[in-house]
């Protein structure tokens, strides 16, 4: 077990594809992960989420349809962590859905943190630019 | 990304004689290895080895005192890991109970 993670485990008696909606549809993640979800949830995509009055940039890394979908998350540069939801079928129909949250602190990893802002940073400026392109 | 640095970190303060190192260094502020030594059962050698240890981990550092070096404790890395926790863990807890009454209903 990593020393600094969080895991939570749920069932729920709706199916993959259900919890797949709440899980990868921003309005729908919105419902019940924090306040707003302002990011499309697809591969390298930057955005906000606003989480119990305080704003967080998120990054989204990973999403494999339908199963999984990782992104990390800040409120400030230097205190990253990294969530990761994994979807299973339950035998009896329903669905489990796994939550893993890793803390990425820069104290500890100061190189870490400041490739991340300036990789953020950068996909941000990408981000704005093309908005503006449009 | 940084999962060695938190392996460092807990696995630093899970040799009880690294903890009552960090622990005497937190009581009694900065100490040099010879001091710490003379206290104790090891050797100044091994005493440094933990020292380093503690270092590597963030939990300490060296600050050089005319000949000798004074480790002082840095407690700050473990400060962050337990606000973090402190924050985390409810709020995954409120979330999920939001995800379940949501589950309940479009189920």
């Amino acid at each position: 077990m990593e020393p600094a993670a969080l895991h939570r485990q749920v069932d729920l008696d709706i199916s993959t594809d259900a919890l797949w909606e709440l899980v990868a549809d921003p309005a729908r993640l919105a419902e019940w992960l924090c306040d707003a979800v302002d990011v499309d949830l697809v591969p390298d995509s930057v955005g906000r989420i606003s989480d119990d009055g305080i704003e967080r940039f998120v990054h989204v890394d990973r999403v494999d349809h339908g199963r999984s979908l990782g992104f990390t998350w800040w409120e400030t540069p230097g205190e990253v962590s990294r969530v990761e939801f994994e979807i299973a079928e339950l035998p009896g129909g329903g669905s489990r859905l796994e939550i893993t949250e890793t803390f990425v602190p820069s104290t500890l990893a100061p190189e870490a943190a400041v490739r991340w802002e300036v990789r953020v940073c950068a996909l941000w400026a990408c981000t704005v630019v093309a908005a503006l392109v449009q | 990304m940084s999962d060695g640095a938190l392996d460092d970190l807990f696995g630093a303060l899970a040799d009880p004689t690294r903890r009552a190192i960090f622990q005497r260094l937190m009581h009694d502020g900065p100490q040099t290895a010879t001091r710490l030594a003379e206290d104790s059962p090891l050797t100044r050698q091994a005493v440094v080895k933990h020292l380093q240890a503690l270092a590597d981990a963030g939990l300490a550092a060296p600050a050089r005192a005319g000949r000798e070096v004074r480790y002082a404790a840095t407690p700050e890395p473990l400060a962050a890991v337990v606000a973090w926790l402190t924050e985390s863990a409810p709020a995954w807890d409120r979330r999920i109970a939001r995800l379940v009454s949501r589950a309940a209903e479009s189920g």
